[in-house]
């Protein structure tokens, strides 16, 4: 496929081109699924939400106002679509998947377990930017893009974010009677 | 592990993160060599980032399994409008329930008809007829002074408890469960207003006020909803958990009652699951969409004009499940706008439910047999003159073209019926289109 920017591409799909939608897919589905880990802190519901997300997006796309905006609206999708599953879930609920997943081998274990518990208990705008930043190879640039705010924003938040969860992963050690 | 010095965490975290100053980094680093407990601290914190690192990097096959997945869906439908199809009926099945539903509109419809003859018709009250706290207060003033875009004027209005008279009555209010108790924490915001300590009283508008605002067209300010998000503004779940969000700064949404209309009440539920204050809450009303002429408003708590529709003067609120009841002193216009810029917890912009009570402005003639209630029902908005409904829903909304000529009909079945062919048609149907300002009531039966 040419090389093509975001709005012709947007262009493309709406006049039907499903590949056009592809390429979109592919440059953004990393943003997509690092806004739901980020707002569910778990990476299996992350993965459906996203999936869902950018179905949505691919439904949507002829309500999108501006072409070149996909990137930030294809993001609140994600982020809107976190929120209501978040909202939806019920404490039954939770509970049954919980333990489910503590029978499902394919959730995290050890190390990656425990980070991610520690960051479903971070403030949902560090773990944002925490997970915006790995996923974005380190360039807080990208992250302050994204979350629209400063570069030194998001290093502050950074900084932060590491500090809490450092405290975090210490308490859970503490509780687990083990340490990283 | 020991307790790092406090003075240093952040410190140490900033050398982390690549943050820290050129000039601090070898004083920090001084400090680690000396200082058992902070360079524990400091490793620690390395390994996380490389742990998060790694965890980050072990979410790649997530990543590509996602990709996989959305491209094996988009790929199985024709356009990106087959998926909304994949959740509608086939026209046949659309069709043939629209007839079912004309059916039995009719049946229904007829009987009522019939029983209201036999019953004397209802007195109507004169549109432009006052409560009695407008009497009381202040009658020479209502409705309320018209201004310009350029000489805005505010009516500055809370409701008060008050007296029952001749052709008034309560607004027959709904409220959702409460979803927080008790008195707030600590809220700094200036200008609060106290909590009532009590259930707010009754709200006395001339009688016969609908909500005008129930199942009608919303916009917003916010590019990133949708269309059908933001029908839960007007959808009559008020429950705290439906709700829209709008972005940081300021936003509003937009309510197009389809005709003028008598207001005399606002009722707004931002968000009711826990206490919460919104910023910048300005309530206007208009006569045009882009809110150019004759422009008031109605409620203004823009204490330091921040939002530049001038000073404010009404107080800022707790939200509760009761709403904030906006008294609208019976303003006519076509178009209500909700203004607020985010609120004390987050800069983001929420709305439940908005609803608007009032009636429209010219009042049907009162019909006193069957023939004229079913001719003064003929379709105003979906075409210019009377259709056959089989007509209408070839065209696009079945549901319209049912409130239109049934409208006088039952109408807990009719609202039924609508709700089930809306719900069929809701991605086709045009803005035109949308139902007649009475019959929309009927959506909602509790408020008719």
């Amino acid at each position: 496929m040419d090389v093509f920017n975001e709005e012709q591409l947007v262009v493309r799909c709406r006049a039907g081109d499903k590949s056009a939608y592809g390429e979109l897919v592919k440059r953004h589905v990393r943003d997509v699924f690092a806004v739901c880990l980020g707002a569910v802190g778990n990476a299996a519901d992350a993965e459906d939400l996203a999936q869902e997300a950018m179905v949505k997006g691919f439904m949507e796309i002829g309500r999108l106002r501006k072409g070149d905006s996909f990137g930030p609206w294809i993001r609140r999708i994600a982020r809107n679509r976190s929120i209501d599953f978040l909202r939806h879930r019920q404490v039954g609920r939770d509970a049954v998947e919980t333990l489910n997943r503590q029978c499902d081998t394919s959730q995290p274990t050890g190390d990656h377990a425990s980070l991610e518990h520690a960051l479903t208990r971070l403030d949902e705008k560090y773990r944002q930017a925490v997970l915006l930043y790995y996923f974005d190879g380190e360039r807080t640039d990208l992250v302050a893009e994204k979350l629209e705010i400063s570069p030194a924003a998001v290093l502050s938040r950074l900084s932060w974010a590491r500090r809490q969860l450092r405290q975090l992963l210490a308490e859970q050690g503490d509780h687990d009677g083990s340490t990283l | 592990m020991a307790q790092p010095c406090n003075d240093m965490l952040e410190s140490i975290a900033d050398l982390v993160q690549g943050r820290l100053p050129a000039g601090r980094i070898d004083n920090v680093r001084g400090h680690l060599d000396a200082c058992p407990a902070c360079k524990e601290w400091y490793d620690a914190l390395l390994a996380d980032a490389r742990l998060i690192a790694d965890y980050v990097a072990s979410q790649q096959e997530a990543v590509l399994r996602i990709e996989a997945a959305v491209i094996d869906r988009i790929n199985e439908s024709k356009t990106h409008s087959d998926f909304r199809r994949f959740t509608m009926p086939s026209d046949f099945l659309k069709v043939g329930l629209a007839a079912a539903v004309i059916v039995i509109a009719a049946v229904i419809g007829r009987g009522y008809i019939i029983q209201g003859r036999q019953q004397k018709a209802p007195v109507a009250t004169t549109p432009g007829q006052t409560s009695p706290q407008q009497a009381a207060s202040e009658p020479s003033t209502w409705p309320a002074p018209v201004g310009t875009p350029e000489t805005d004027q505010t009516v500055h209005a809370d409701p008060v408890a008050l007296a029952a008279g001749p052709g008034t009555a309560p607004l027959p209010l709904e409220l959702p469960k409460p979803m927080f108790e008790g008195t707030p924490g600590n809220i700094d915001v200036p200008n609060l207003q106290k909590p009532l300590g009590r259930e707010r009283p009754p709200f006395y508008a001339p009688a016969g006020c609908v909500n005008l605002a129930a199942a009608k067209r919303v916009t917003s300010s916010d590019d990133i909803l949708f269309e059908t998000e933001l029908d839960m503004v007007t959808d009559g779940d008020k429950e705290g958990g439906n709700y829209i969000e709008l972005g940081p700064f300021l936003q509003h949404v937009t309510i197009d009652l389809e005709q003028d209309c008598k207001i005399y009440a606002v009722l707004v539920w931002h968000y009711h699951k826990q206490a919460r204050v919104y910023s910048d809450v300005i309530v206007q009303v208009a006569d045009d969409p882009n809110f150019l002429s004759n422009v008031r408003i109605i409620f203004n708590n823009d204490l330091d004009n921040s939002a530049g529709f001038g000073t404010g003067k009404d107080m800022h609120y707790v939200e509760t499940h009761e709403g904030k009841l906006i008294d609208a002193k019976g303003v006519t216009a076509r178009y209500v706008r909700l203004y607020s810029s985010g609120n004390n917890e987050s800069d983001l912009n929420n709305y439940v439910e908005i609803e608007v009570w009032g009636r429209p402005a010219k009042e049907p003639s009162a019909s006193s047999g069957e023939d004229e209630s079913v001719e003064s029902a003929t379709v105003p908005h979906c075409h210019s003159a009377p259709v056959l409904p089989a007509v209408c829903f070839t065209s696009g909304p079945l549901s319209h073209a049912i409130h239109g000529r049934f409208r006088f009909c039952a109408p807990a079945m009719i609202a039924s019926a609508i709700r089930t062919s809306s719900a069929i048609c809701q991605s086709n149907i045009p803005t035109h289109a949308k139902s007649a300002p009475l019959s929309k009531a009927y959506l909602n039966p509790s408020r008719g």
